[in-house]
C-alpha cells in the first residue's frame, strides 16, 4: 500500500491532471486504486463526472470512519474509485484545527481505506497550509509538477525550506517538470540545471493541446488519445514512479 | 468495504435479448459497447472438486478464469494453452496455487464448449457518467447446439440506487430466474449424459432397515459396480492416477461385501465372484503399487540429503518406465474378453428387473443382519487387538489391519442404518487405528520392495553405486519410521478399545 500525493504551492501546474492520469495508469496495472479529491475545485471529480453527495461536507471527511467509504465512487474503469470534493473543503483547514493533533488528522483519516486499496492518490490543493502539512505527513512519496521557470524555482525553495522547519522526511519529495515548452529557452535552461539531480524524475510532461482536451472529453488523457506523446509521457512516467514505490 | 453486487439471470427461451436491450434504451440513457465473441471451455475433475468447492474455471479466449458461484473473478490468467492436465502444468501464477489446493493429485478435463457472443451495455446518468454495467451474452453449446442467453448485472460503487433500478428493470422485463454461472454449467451439462456433483468417491449407498438382505446387497452391489463402469474408461485414458484407485476400491468394497455379508446372496454365485473380482484386483493392481511410489516421489526426496538425490532420481525414472509397461498390460486385460465378460455377467445378475438368487439369510431385515455382522467384526478387532504386545510378531499386526478393514467396510455398508453423527465418530475412532496399522503395513511392503530391487541392481557402474547408495538410504529411514509407527501402537489401540468408544458402540449397535 502506497499513499501518493501530488502537491504544489502554486496552482495550474498540472497537478490534477497528473493524478487522473497516473491514477488510470496504477489501476490499470491491475491495482485497487483511489483517487482522492481533496481540492475544493473538484476538477478530478469534474474529469470522471463525478458529484460528492448532498450530505458530503468537509466535515464528513474529517470524522472519518464508515461514512468516507459510503461516497466513494467507481468511475468508469476497472479498479479506479474516486472519493469526490466538495466546495465546503474550502474551509477545511479551519475545521482541521478544531482536532488534536491536527497535523496528523489526514493519516488517520486515510487508515482504514489503506485496507481497501494498494495505491492511494491524494490530488491535493495549492497553498502551504494545515491541510498540505497533513498530507505531507500522510504521503509515502510526494510528487511535485514543476513548470521550469525562475517562479517555480522561487516556490520550490520555499516547500523545501517548510519541510525542513517542520521536520518532514525530504526523502518524500519527486519533482518532475510539467507544462514544458520545448520551443522556450527557459525550460529548456531550467531543465538542463536539474538534469540528473536525485529526485528528479527522468521524465517531464510537455505542455500540450492534448492534456487540455481532458476537460472536454472529461476523460483521462489515456483514454482519450493513447498514443499522444502525452500518454506516453505519463506511462513512462509511472513506470519511474512504480520503481522508486517499489524501491520504498 | 461491501463488495459490489453482480446478479446473474437466465432469460426464458421466447424472450430475446434484443428486445430487453430495446426495452432498455426506452427507459436508460445506454450506450452499448463492443460485441466480443469467443469460445468458452469449463473445466473440472471427474469428482467435481472445484464445483464441489463452489468454484467454477473456465478457458475464455486466451484467458483463465477461476470464479466463485456468484461470478466473481478470483484469479485470472492469461495463457495461450488450450489445456493444462494437472495444477501443477499450469504457469507459476496465484491460479496454479489455487487449483492446487482444490484438485491435489486430479486431472481436469474439459465439460464442454461453448460459443460465446458478449456484449456490454453502460448506463449513464445525466453527466453521461457510467452507473451500471449490463453483461447481455448468448452462448451456444457446441456439441448440443442449445442456446442460453444471460444477463449479468454490475454495480458501479456509490450508485446502488440506480443498480436497484436496473434491476427491478431486468425482472420487470419477466426475467425471474436468477442464477449464477453454476446455473449456466448445470444448462451447458444438459444432454451430455453428466451432471454436476454426479460423482464421488465416498461410498454412499441408503439402506432401510425394513428392506429384506438381498435387497439390500443388490443395491449395494449395483452402486459399486456402476462406479467400476464410470471409473473404467479414465483408467483406459490414464488422465490420473484416481480413476484406477476408485475402481480398485469398488472392486475391493465388492469383495468384503461378498465375503462379510455371508449366505445373503446364493454361495454358488458369491463364490463365483469372489474369485472374479479377486481376479480384477490382481490385474490393476501392478500400476497402482508402483503410483503409490511415484506419489510419494517429494516425500521420499525430502528424506534424502542432496547427495543421494540422483540415485534417487534414478529410482523413479525406472518406476515410471515400468508403470508405463503395466499401464499398457492394464489396459489390455481391461479390453479383454474375460473382464468384460465379468462384469457383464454380474451386470445381468443384478439387473433390478430380475430377481436376485438368495441364500439363506437373503429374506432377513438387513437392520437384524447389519447389527449381526458388526457385533462379529468389532469383537474380533477387540480380541485380536488385546492380545497384541511389545513382543508380537508383525504378522499379528497385519492380520489385525485386515480385521480393522472389515469392521470398516461393514460400517460403511450399513453407516445409513444408523444415527448418522455416531456411526461418523465410530468411523473417526476406527480410521486413526486404520492409519496407524496402515502406516505399518506400507512401511514393511516398501522395505521389501526396496530390498527385493536392491538385490537386482547390477554392479559396476556410477549409476548402479548411486541408485544402491540411495535405496540403503531410503531403507534407512523407512526402518527407523517402522520401529517409530509401532511404538505408537499400544497407545492406539487403548484409546480404540477404551471406555468412551465402547459405551459408543453399545449405544449404536446394542
Amino acid at each position: 500500500m502506497a499513499v501518493i500525493a501530488v502537491y504544489n504551492i502554486k496552482g495550474g501546474v498540472g497537478k490534477t491532471a497528473t493524478s487522473v492520469n497516473l491514477a488510470y495508469l496504477s489501476a490499470c496495472s491491475g491495482k485497487k486504486t483511489l483517487l482522492c479529491d481533496m481540492d475544493p475545485q473538484g476538477s478530478a471529480s469534474y474529469y470522471f463526472r463525478i458529484k460528492s453527495a448532498k450530505k458530503f461536507t468537509a466535515d464528513t471527511l474529517l470524522n472519518g470512519g464508515k461514512a468516507i467509504l459510503k461516497n466513494i465512487r467507481g468511475t468508469d474503469y476497472p479498479e479506479l474509485d474516486l472519493l469526490p470534493a466538495d466546495f465546503t473543503y474550502r474551509n477545511l483547514d479551519l475545521a482541521l484545527d478544531d482536532f488534536k493533533k491536527s497535523t496528523r488528522r489526514i493519516n488517520k483519516i486515510l487508515k482504514p481505506l489503506t485496507r481497501e486499496y494498494d495505491h492511494i492518490f491524494l490530488d491535493c490543493p495549492p497553498n502551504i497550509t494545515l491541510l498540505s502539512e497533513n498530507i505531507f505527513m500522510a504521503a509515502d512519496i510526494l510528487l511535485i509538477p514543476f513548470i521550469p521557470t525562475t517562479l517555480s524555482l522561487l516556490s520550490f525553495q520555499k516547500l523545501l525550506d517548510f519541510f525542513k522547519r517542520t521536520g518532514i522526511d525530504r526523502k518524500k519529495l519527486y519533482v518532475f517538470f510539467s507544462m514544458v515548452e520545448k520551443r522556450k529557452k527557459m525550460h529548456l535552461d531550467m531543465m538542463a540545471r536539474f538534469a540528473g539531480r536525485k529526485r528528479v524524475l527522468r521524465q517531464s510532461i510537455p505542455y500540450l493541446a492534448d492534456v487540455e482536451k481532458m476537460g472536454i472529453f472529461r476523460k483521462p488523457v489515456l483514454e482519450i488519445t493513447p498514443n499522444s506523446p502525452a500518454s506516453r509521457s505519463y506511462r513512462i512516467m509511472w513506470r519511474e514512479v512504480e520503481d522508486i514505490l517499489a524501491g520504498k | 468495504m461491501q463488495p459490489l453486487r453482480q446478479p446473474s439471470w437466465i432469460l426464458p427461451e421466447h424472450c430475446m435479448l434484443s428486445d430487453l436491450h430495446a426495452a432498455l434504451d426506452d427507459t436508460f440513457n445506454l450506450k452499448t459497447g463492443r460485441t466480443k465473441k469467443y469460445n468458452r471451455s469449463w473445466y473440472d475433475t471427474f469428482d467435481w472438486r472445484l464445483f464441489r468447492n463452489k468454484r467454477l474455471l473456465t478457458r475464455e479466449g486466451s484467458q483463465w478464469f477461476l470464479y466463485d458461484f456468484q461470478g466473481n473473478t478470483l484469479q485470472n490468467l492469461a495463457s495461450r494453452r488450450k489445456s493444462y492436465r494437472f495444477s501443477w502444468d499450469f504457469p507459476d501464477s496465484p491460479l496454479r496455487d489455487a487449483l492446487k489446493e482444490f484438485l491435489d493429485i486430479r486431472a481436469l478435463s474439459e465439460l464442454g464448449v461453448e460459443e460465446v457472443q458478449s456484449s456490454e451495455v453502460r448506463i449513464l446518468n445525466r453527466d453521461k457518467k457510467i452507473v451500471a454495467f449490463l453483461e447481455l451474452q448468448t452462448s451456444i453449446n457446441r456439441s448440443s447446439g442449445h442456446r442460453l442467453q444471460t444477463i449479468r448485472l454490475l454495480e458501479v460503487r456509490g450508485y446502488s440506487k440506480w443498480f436497484k433500478q436496473v434491476a427491478d428493470f431486468v425482472q420487470r422485463f419477466g426475467v425471474a430466474q436468477q442464477a449464477g454461472p453454476a446455473e449456466a454449467l448445470r444448462v451447458l451439462l444438459q444432454g451430455s449424459g453428466r451432471e454436476p456433483l454426479d460423482y464421488s468417491s465416498g461410498y454412499n449407498v441408503a439402506l432401510d432397515p425394513q428392506m429384506t438382505s438381498i435387497e439390500a446387497v443388490g443395491h449395494i452391489y449395483r452402486s459399486l459396480l456402476e462406479s467400476m463402469h464410470r471409473n473404467e474408461q479414465g483408467v483406459i485414458e490414464d488422465l490420473d492416477t484416481e480413476f484406477l484407485h476408485d475402481l480398485r476400491v469398488a472392486v475391493r468394497r465388492t469383495r468384503s461385501a461378498l465375503a462379510l455379508i455371508k449366505d445373503v446372496l446364493a454361495p454358488e454365485l458369491s463364490d463365483r465372484f469372489k474369485k472374479e473380482f479377486r481376479y480384477i484386483g490382481q490385474i490393476t493392481g501392478p500400476v497402482r503399487d508402483l503410483d503409490v511410489y511415484l506419489l510419494s516421489e517429494d516425500d521420499y526426496k525430502a528424506r534424502l540429503p542432496e547427495r543421494l538425490q540422483e540415485g534417487l532420481g534414478y529410482f523413479f525414472e525406472d518406476l515410471a518406465a515400468r508403470r508405463k509397461r503395466e499401464q499398457r498390460t492394464l489396459v489390455r486385460s481391461l479390453h479383454s474378453q474375460r473382464y468384460k465378460q465379468i462384469l457383464a455377467d454380474w451386470e445381468q445378475i443384478l439387473d433390478p428387473q430380475g430377481e436376485l438368487d438368495a441364500g439363506k439369510n437373503g429374506a432377513v431385515p438387513i437392520g437384524i443382519l447389519a447389527g449381526k455382522i458388526i457385533h462379529k467384526r468389532f469383537r474380533r478387532v477387540l480380541r485380536d487387538g488385546r492380545k497384541i504386545h511389545q513382543g508380537t510378531p508383525d504378522s499379528e499386526l497385519h492380520r489385525l489391519r485386515i480385521e480393522g478393514k472389515k469392521l470398516r467396510y461393514s460400517l460403511e455398508f450399513f453407516a445409513s442404518l444408523y444415527d448418522q453423527e455416531q456411526m461418523k465418530q465410530m468411523i473417526r475412532q476406527l480410521k486413526i487405528l486404520q492409519n496407524n496399522l496402515g502406516d505399518f503395513n506400507d512401511l514393511s511392503v516398501q522395505q521389501e520392495m526396496l530390498a527385493g530391487y536392491l538385490s537386482q541392481i547390477r554392479p559396476g557402474t556410477k549409476k548402479s553405486r548411486e541408485l544402491a547408495a540411495a535405496i540403503g538410504g531410503l531403507m534407512t529411514d523407512l526402518a527407523d519410521r517402522h520401529r517409530e509407527v509401532r511404538t505408537h501402537f499400544e497407545e492406539t489401540f487403548a484409546h480404540f478399545a477404551g471406555k468412551k468408544n465402547l459405551a459408543l458402540y453399545h449405544t449404536l449397535f446394542g
